[in-house]
């Protein structure tokens, strides 16, 4: 394995906990902590007022001149008892090779020094926020506010946090320093089980959430209490492969948009409630006619939404039952279908991409070819281009019926989202056959490589691989194992992939057979749905990865209409699963640091500017950890375990940290037999929602 | 804190059987072995073959993505054990995989499958639940049950099972419950498990060692586990929870805590009679 291990950990703990000691002494220094040793007082003036004078208009402006004259003075008068400190640091830091990049630890330095070595990125200006002001109110949502959500750290305001999806905040109120104090301020209990997979929306101290079987609440921030209670009404039987799960809303103007388990989408009041339109979401039968109810042919819908430019953008699930998939376009204000991008291709479809596509779908197989998309996509204004991760073909592990490379499913597919057309599409597995369900985000992050910018985009793909794309022209830069591999010919390529075009060498060991055969990863991937965190400052992106092999049968594909269409199946191996968080340097595909798990990680990440990264594990515990080091710094327990993704958000000038909890979602590929402690593991649904004391 | 932990995966059970544990244990007990080259258990009728696999068929393509490939569970529940919430009886379960179970995701699949496909996937099942017979094994069965059972919970004799395992409620909690092992386990896996005590440990009965910030050393079977604690149990009951952080050392042993020397202690005789008595408990 690949795996470079936390290095220098004991240094590390070393010097946290002289920089612990360093900022009791020095309390004047806590505003500062978020700046980055080498980075001085000075230029955090002005960075205080840049960010004061273009992010919160006059009044804060002000205020936060005054909060940096402040600290510019106290700073003085610690300097001189800092520049000793530091010296001692000096001498501890001695060995370490990583600079700590985001520290809140460390004592500042008196003069700007040249970092001899630097290991990562600076952190930007908007990661140094200084003191958190009241926010101004959003009010009805626009493009511009969903433009520059980045800035916005009172609210969440999108799934991703931002279009780009990095779920990194600037907030640092809750650095490394203060994270051990963090305690629960309320808890919300929404007494529906299943898995809790909602990513919630904050928007004017009012939260905003979805739970399993499609019911959804507005919450007050400052109390706990519920505003309103909206229930779906759903049909019986249901095909749902995965939980009766839903992964949160979108927002636009007024409006709440979520998807729904029978395939529908809803459009609510955000200020009641109310249901203002239901749109069925309609495909066509076996026999070319429109259904309205594609429930009964086992379609559902999970996805959170996304909203570009008034339309709310989905991706439909149910490549488990032999559907076929496709992305839609609803107008924000009617419901009404504006465009529709078939994932797997129709016969009839002219387009030229089409074509190409339906030649890679041996006879009919496209008809019941899979291709769901099932998790949220990304958006760049820029190129105008929407990013989406689309699923696994079907059945899942008989390719004989379906031969060809199965486009476009196990994909990233960029399209216009203004008529839902063709960009570009790189696909990661052609012809999978181990359920490598491609639906992971496609993460937008802007690197360096040979001194060149570049503008990526990077996912840690349920294959194993993380993959590294341009994001202008889908050019395949890099993709390397980030757990262990096995399905491909690791001798050949570039560890199994081809150098320049990123298409695997498959390994015909790895083929699935009657008698079953061991593979890496297995069925859940290297990493499932949940979402990774890309902190900006660090250059890393925090992977929750799954360390699971199974034993992949291949049997008889029969396709019955509604039912599962798998091709045989998975069997996990005794005692063999666990977990494990790992960073991921985003310019070169390197683990930087790596923290194992006693079982697999399938809750989101955070990061935040003040140097933590939050997620959750499956045994329940919420836990902060040192974006630079992987150092664990806190810890709760949820009481249920986690598969949801953090949130932050300030509330009257103080920083909230919320996660939904509920232990479900498909445990059958990751826990089970493999991590036996987890089977039949203990459902509930609560939000939790944490802040320092006062 | 030191950890050096030892995965699971390190001990997976590979069973490799006859060729290794074959030349083991055939070297123990081989004496006492007649000539028997009667085929113990006749084949299936080639209908009753046919039907199996096509219970297989349907219920790795139909059921397995919920409740495993082995039955074993995963988001569904465990289907090889005693455990039934709906009822036990083949009607029950046809009724359950007819009907589904309203507000869960366990759908209808009366429209979709014949009543005899159905009877096939309980067929199936029911062999899940069963590990596999293996008629080379007939020949070591030659033991007196009663006489193991006896040696099973005498509490003078060397092998002192029953100190740590139940049969039937009696006996000590510190090793997992041996009722019906006969059918949840193969037979080279019960001998194997008497004579090679860590061969192969179930993870949920690993044993765990820790050096506490005192300097003092601790043994016992893993209760739970999380990233940042631990909680076991001693030999003698005693019950211990630790966070992570404030051990000097935490290992996850890949012994088993069960003795590993009955080769030693137990004579052949004996070991027939003990193995005869875990293979009448069906």
């Amino acid at each position: 394995m690949a795996a470079v291990r936390s290095r220098n950990a004991t240094n590390f703990n070393l010097l946290s906990k002289q920089g612990g000691v360093a900022v009791t002494k020095y309390p004047s220094l806590q505003l500062i902590a978020n700046v980055r040793g080498g980075f001085g007082i000075t230029p955090l003036l002005f960075i205080a007022l840049f960010v004061g004078v273009s992010g919160c208009g006059q009044k804060a402006a002000n205020q936060a001149r005054q909060q940096a004259e402040v600290a510019h003075e106290r700073a003085q008068v610690a300097t001189a008892e800092a520049e000793q400190l530091r010296q001692e640091l000096e001498e501890l830091k001695k060995g370490a090779n990583e600079p700590d990049p985001v520290s809140s630890n460390a004592p500042p330095e008196p003069e700007p020094v040249a970092d001899p070595e630097p290991a990562f990125n600076e952190p930007p200006a908007a990661a140094t926020a200084v003191a958190i002001e009241a926010a101004e109110p959003v009010g009805p949502v626009d493009d511009e506010d969903l433009l520059t959500a980045q800035d916005n750290n009172a609210n969440w305001l999108m799934y991703g946090r931002t279009y780009n999806s990095q779920r990194y905040s600037g907030l640092d109120q809750i650095n490394k320093d203060n994270v051990s104090e963090l305690l629960p301020v309320w808890t919300f209990q929404t007494g529906v089980l299943d898995g809790f997979e909602c990513s919630p929306l904050v928007i004017d101290g009012i939260m905003y959430i979805t739970t399993p079987w499609n019911h959804a609440y507005a919450i007050d921030c400052k109390t706990g209490s519920q505003l309103w209670h909206y229930q779906k009404s759903l049909p019986e039987n249901l095909a749902l492969c995965c939980d009766a799960v839903n992964r949160g809303f979108a927002v636009y103007g007024e409006n709440l948009y979520m998807s729904t388990l029978d395939a529908h989408l809803v459009c609510l009041d955000k200020n009641t409630g109310d249901e203002i339109w239901d749109t069925a979401i309609t495909a066509y039968n076996e026999n070319g006619e429109e259904e309205q109810d594609i429930y009964k042919m086992a379609y559902s819908a999970t996805v959170a939404p996304l909203v570009v430019k008034g339309k709310v953008i989905i991706g439909i699930s149910g490549a488990e039952y032999g559907i076929r998939g496709f992305i839609d376009a609803y107008n924000a204000e009617t419901g009404a279908r504006e465009w529709r991008f078939y994932t797997v291709p129709d016969a009839d479809d002219e387009a030229e991409h089409a074509k190409e596509a339906l030649k890679s779908w041996g006879e009919n197989s496209w008809l019941t070819g899979g291709g769901s998309a099932w998790v949220t996509g990304t958006y760049d204004p820029e190129f105008n281009t929407l990013y989406w991760g689309i699923g696994n073909p079907s059945p899942d592990f008989n390719g004989e019926v379906r031969k060809g490379d199965n486009l476009y499913t196990c994909s990233i597919l960029a399209l216009n989202p203004d008529d839902g057309t063709y960009k570009w599409h790189f696909q990661n597995s052609p012809h999978d056959v181990w359920d490598y369900d491609g639906v992971n985000t496609p993460v937008l992050v802007d690197i360096e490589r040979d001194g060149q910018p570049i503008k990526a985009l990077i996912q840690a793909h349920r294959n194993g691989y993380f993959y590294c794309l341009n994001r202008e022209n889908g050019e395949f830069i890099y993709g390397k194992p980030f757990c262990e591999v096995t399905w491909t010919d690791r001798t050949q390529g570039a560890d199994g992939l081809d150098a320049k075009t990123g298409r695997p060498f498959v390994s015909p060991n790895a083929l699935p057979t009657e008698e079953g055969v061991r593979v890496c990863p297995g069925a859940a991937g290297g990493k499932e749905w949940n979402p990774m965190a890309y902190h900006p400052g660090t250059g890393l992106a925090y992977v929750p990865v799954i360390e699971n092999c199974a034993k992949f049968t291949s049997g008889k594909a029969f396709f019955i209409k509604g039912q599962p269409y798998w091709g045989s199946s998975l069997t996990l191996i005794d005692g063999e699963a666990s977990g494990a968080l790992r960073a991921v340097d985003a310019a070169t595909g390197e683990i930087k640091w790596d923290v194992d798990t006693r079982s697999p990680m399938v809750a989101g990440v955070l990061a935040t500017g003040g140097g933590l990264v939050f997620t959750g594990d499956a045994e329940g515990f919420l836990t902060a950890y040192d974006a630079s080091s992987g150092e664990d710094l806190w810890h709760f327990q949820c009481g249920s375990g986690h598969h949801a993704s953090p949130i932050t958000y300030t509330l009257d000038g103080k920083q909230y940290l919320a996660v939904c909890v509920g232990w479900g979602g498909w445990t059958a590929g990751f826990a089970g037999d493999g991590a036996p402690w987890l089977r039949d593991g203990r459902r509930g649904n609560t939000l939790f929602v944490f802040a320092l004391p006062d | 804190m030191k950890t050096s932990q030892i995965k699971a995966r390190d001990h997976f059970p590979v069973v490799n059987f006859p060729v290794v544990a074959g030349i083991l244990i055939s070297a123990l007990i081989c004496p006492l072995v007649a000539a028997d080259d009667n085929e113990a258990a006749s084949d299936p009728a080639p209908e009753q073959v046919a039907a199996l696999a096509e219970g297989k068929a349907l219920y790795r393509g139909l059921c397995s993505g919920c409740h495993g490939g082995s039955g074993r569970g995963g988001k569904g529940p465990n289907l090889t054990d005693d455990r039934w919430l709906h009822g036990d009886k083949d009607e029950d379960i046809a009724r359950v995989i007819q009907q589904g179970v309203p507000r869960t995701t366990m759908k209808k699949l009366g429209e979709a499958l014949e009543d005899e496909q159905i009877a096939k996937i309980i067929a199936y099942l029911r062999q899940l639940g069963r590990a596999p017979t293996d008629s080379h094994w007939q020949p070591y069965m030659s033991g007196d049950a009663k006489l193991g059972q006896a040696l099973f919970f005498d509490e003078k004799a060397k092998a002192q099972c029953g100190k740590c395992h139940t049969v039937n409620k009696q006996g000590g909690r510190v090793g997992p419950a041996l009722d019906r092992i006969a059918v949840r386990r193969s037979p080279e896996y019960i001998m194997e498990s008497i004579l090679q005590s860590s061969k192969f440990i179930d993870p949920q009965y690993e044993a765990v060692q820790v050096v506490t910030d005192g300097g003092q050393l601790l043994k016992g079977l893993r209760v739970n586990e999380s990233n940042f604690s631990i909680q076991f149990r001693e030999e003698n009951g005693r019950f211990h929870s630790f966070l992570k952080r404030d051990l000097e050392e935490f290992q996850v042993l890949n012994t088993s805590l069960m003795p590993d020397n009955f080769a030693e202690q137990l004579t052949v005789k004996q070991l027939h009679d003990l193995f005869a008595f875990l293979m009448s408990l069906e």
